[in-house]
């Protein structure tokens, strides 16, 4: 039985932000690949659209920059024919605070001949907002 | 065949939901109904966790009262066994101003013979409560973080 394209692309991933080793990622990534992270780019430049596989590695290269991932737990995953969707609860810390931050997030991949074509990341960026800045954003009530 | 009436479950448990169909919506859930939407409550009190399936008609009236309009857009589905996530793209058109909210929802749900149990559900909520409010936030907060995140 053959391995799903999500874990092999997962381990490279890992690896590739805790150990910047990025080999094996640049070989599990689609020359066309389209990434997108949604979220607000001026806070997190890590964030933002990307296409191709240069920027897509790239991009891995500033977030290693920026977090080391202590643990990730997959709280629910589904794995289709070339696809995968997963809903993931990550421990972080921001290296240039040395801050602990947890989020939670849904990642939504598409594989075309084992390597990553498309990739989609939905976060909860009102929660990682607040931990990064370390106080809560106060906002009006609405009933 | 269960992965196919698990998919048409929550097909129409979308379709239900954004038309405002309350009964067509509860037929898709099981009555041990749960739901968490990972959001700020002070601005989405019908959000965060909920349960049971009276969850329903409170969120299905508190977003018509909010938007004369609910449109989706599903982008992404996969189903694997009980469990079936999507991505879509809503476009909520607010009351008070007529501004149109969009942005991208990933929900991912359980099910239990052919009905949902559980109901998981978040997006870009900053971006989102900066929509809903109508004023930019990322400008009051861009100066510290970028003090957090190297670039």
């Amino acid at each position: 039985m053959t391995e799903h394209s999500l874990w092999r692309f997962s381990r490279a991933l890992y690896r590739a932000i805790n150990e910047r080793h990025t080999d094996e990622l640049d070989a599990l990534i689609d020359d066309e690949v389209e990434w997108a992270i949604y979220g607000p780019i001026d806070m997190f430049p890590f964030f933002g659209a990307r296409r191709g596989k240069a920027a897509v590695l790239d991009v891995c290269r500033q977030v290693a920059d920026n977090v080391r991932v202590h643990r990730f737990d997959r709280e629910s995953v589904m794995l289709g024919v070339d696809m995968a969707a997963s809903m993931m609860r990550f421990s972080l810390t921001a290296l240039n605070q040395n801050k602990p931050i947890s989020l939670r997030l849904a990642q939504f991949a598409q594989f075309k001949g084992g390597k990553l074509s498309n990739m989609r990341v939905i976060v909860d960026t009102f929660d990682l907002v607040e931990q990064a800045l370390g106080h809560p954003i106060h906002l009006p009530k609405i009933a | 065949m269960v992965e196919e009436v698990n998919r048409r479950c929550v097909l129409d448990f979308l379709k239900a939901f954004y038309c405002g169909d309350v009964e067509a919506t509860l037929a898709c859930c099981d009555d041990d109904f749960d739901t968490i939407t990972y959001a700020p409550i002070e601005l989405f009190p019908h959000l965060g966790h909920k349960h049971g399936k009276s969850w329903i008609p409170d969120a299905i009236e508190t977003q018509q009262k909010r938007y004369s309009s609910r449109k989706y857009e599903l982008h992404f589905i996969a189903v694997d066994g009980p469990r079936v996530a999507t991505m879509m793209r809503l476009a909520l058109q607010k009351r008070n101003d007529q501004r149109v909210v969009q942005f991208e929802n990933a929900e991912f749900f359980t099910l239990n013979n052919g009905r949902i149990r559980e109901h998981r559900s978040f997006f870009d909520s900053f971006d989102v409560v900066e929509q809903v409010l109508g004023h930019d936030l990322t400008e009051s907060f861009a100066a510290t973080m970028r003090g957090a995140m190297l670039r």
